[in-house]
């Protein structure tokens, strides 16, 4: 696989990314862009998205890995707070605007007909409302997008994935000397032991979520024009993905079921073995070719 | 804004963050491995930007296999980073003939740059960032860390410490939360040393900075600094609860530190 970098304008700053070319045959002029969850930028996640790249730019097509305004290489800064504050900063559609300058800037600049949006996490978030309000996006494709928003606004309580997040810290620190020492010495924070305990083992059931989950109202709208526009769109999620339950009474209660959904076995929110990664890019390619 | 910036494909596959200054003083980034690196990028794309409002040039490289630089992870080992180390270092010689360079080694790229330091025979003023300096100490944490994931992920452990490393041994490559990690590499990691502070002659002062535990360098060596941050600075590599992409007093304490070299 070749590599390149874009840089491209939105407003007064300057938003960088990676063109990935097949090594020897000529470009496909349909193109992929990738795009990142969260604010970790294209390398994050195991470099997910140069995973993706290297896969399809082998089948021909040309990959596009950008980095959204004030992510990563990109001028700027994204907000610094909590981990779920900066998570529902994202989902409140805050990069929306600078992918479609990005995707106006790639039509323009270089010579494709149609681009096919992959995103990530947060990034499929992005990519469906983007692929709402865009015209000639060939097809989505949706890998574990979160649908309910954090408990709340600030990010004050913890969402199910950082309670489990700080959980597998906790477990690993059992192997620690120091952090055991830290603990028995005052060291540690006991407050948010407690609360990350007793959340995990005396937390919300499946019922009070049932009930007080709130979906993503603008992501709801977003899918049901991508729906009317009848772009296709085909969602992946890991069976071990915690984002895979809510998506499914989503998908239930606004779309009856009807969005095309792909789940694969043992595989988590990330893709972290070789086996899911094997899975997925034979899935991604399937969907490219379809 | 970043009229000087310049993001740049090194030999057509080595992502280069260059921020240039006056080149009174060149400043080398080796940047963490894994995860942590694309939870502190931004975190040393401001400091960067830091470096560059008080003049200073710095140069931020991903290593092969790694970050944004071409090749997939599992072609990562540390002879090519030294390689690619020698290859920069020279071309940034030739193109702007700094008079000083100095060079900031961030968590494991801080043992990357004091090893290649050491073996190579040429020795810079350097800044170490919570340093990781023990290269089998962080594996095994790195392991510890692949089974908590999967604990969390799986509710079970699938592939324990030996079953991982047995695996290595035979020749197959295992992944670590994600990233592929091939026999070769892993070879490289059992045989790699800690650093002492007899690692350390050189002429030039080495400065620690660290934030949460101390340093296992001995504080006996007088060419070595140690600076501990009391202030509690939540990275996003090591805090999940806060997220910082720029942190002042990190930024003034390295500064004072550079232009004192």
């Amino acid at each position: 696989m070749k590599q390149a970098i874009v840089a491209f304008r939105y407003e007064d700053t300057k938003i960088y990314g990676i063109h990935c070319m097949p090594d020897h045959s000529s470009l496909n002029s349909e193109a992929v862009l990738y795009l990142p969850g969260s604010v970790l930028g294209i390398s994050a996640v195991h470099r997910l998205g140069f995973q993706i790249a290297e896969d399809l730019t082998a089948k021909g097509f040309q990959c596009f890995l950008i980095n959204p305004p004030f992510v990563d290489e990109s001028d700027g800064n994204p907000p610094e707070g909590t981990h779920d504050a900066v998570s529902r900063w994202v989902m409140d559609g805050n990069l929306v605007s600078g992918y479609e300058s990005i995707i106006d800037q790639l039509f323009e600049q270089f010579p494709i007909t149609s681009l096919t949006l992959i995103g990530h996490c947060a990034g499929a978030l992005n990519a469906i409302f983007v692929g709402a309000r865009k015209d000639r996006i060939r097809k989505l494709i949706l890998l574990s997008p979160p649908v309910i928003f954090p408990q709340s606004k600030e990010g004050r309580e913890f969402s199910e994935s950082t309670v489990d997040e700080y959980f597998s810290k906790y477990f690993l620190n059992l192997f620690s000397f120091s952090r055991w020492k830290k603990f028995v010495t005052g060291g540690t924070d006991y407050r948010l032991l407690f609360r990350v305990l007793s959340r995990k083992f005396f937390g919300k059931n499946k019922d009070w979520h049932q009930q007080h989950d709130r979906f993503n109202g603008n992501l709801t709208k977003a899918m049901q024009e991508i729906q009317n526009k009848g772009t296709p769109s085909h969602f992946i999620f890991g069976d071990k993905d915690m984002d895979l339950e809510p998506f499914l009474r989503w998908n239930q209660m606004y779309f009856s079921g009807t969005l095309q959904t792909i789940i694969l076995p043992e595989t988590s929110h990330g893709f972290v073995t070789v086996e899911s990664m094997d899975l997925l890019l034979g899935k991604i390619r399937e969907l490219m070719r379809s | 804004m970043n009229k000087n910036v310049v993001k740049i494909f090194f030999q057509d596959r080595l992502w280069v963050s260059e921020y240039s200054g006056s080149y009174e003083m060149l400043v080398f980034i080796f940047p963490p491995l894994l995860e942590e690196y694309p939870r502190s990028r931004k975190l040393l794309i401001n400091f960067q930007e830091y470096l560059l409002h008080h003049g200073i040039s710095s140069i931020r490289w991903d290593y092969s296999g790694t970050g944004y630089s071409s090749g997939s992870h599992r072609e990562f080992n540390f002879e090519s980073v030294h390689r690619d180390y020698i290859q920069l270092l020279n071309h940034y010689r030739k193109m702007f003939h700094p008079k000083k360079i100095a060079i900031l080694g961030v968590r494991f790229g801080a043992y990357l740059t004091l090893s290649i330091q050491k073996k190579s025979g040429e020795q810079f003023p350097t800044i170490l960032w919570s340093p990781v300096l023990n290269p089998w100490n962080y594996w095994k944490q790195l392991l510890r860390e692949e089974i908590a994931n999967q604990m969390f992920i799986y509710g079970k452990i699938r592939e324990n410490k030996e079953a991982l490393e047995n695996k290595l041994k035979n020749g197959e490559p295992i992944t670590i939360m994600g990233y592929e990690i091939s026999p070769d590499l892993y070879s490289q990691w059992h045989h790699a040393l800690p650093i002492t502070p007899d690692d350390y002659p050189s002429p030039h002062p080495l400065i620690v900075i660290n934030w949460e535990t101390k340093s296992s360098i001995s504080q006996q060596n007088p060419q070595v600094h140690f600076i501990q941050l009391n202030e509690k600075i939540l990275f996003s590599f090591s805090h999940i609860r806060y997220m910082q992409f720029t942190n002042q007093i990190l930024y003034e304490k390295t500064l004072e530190k550079i232009l004192s070299l």
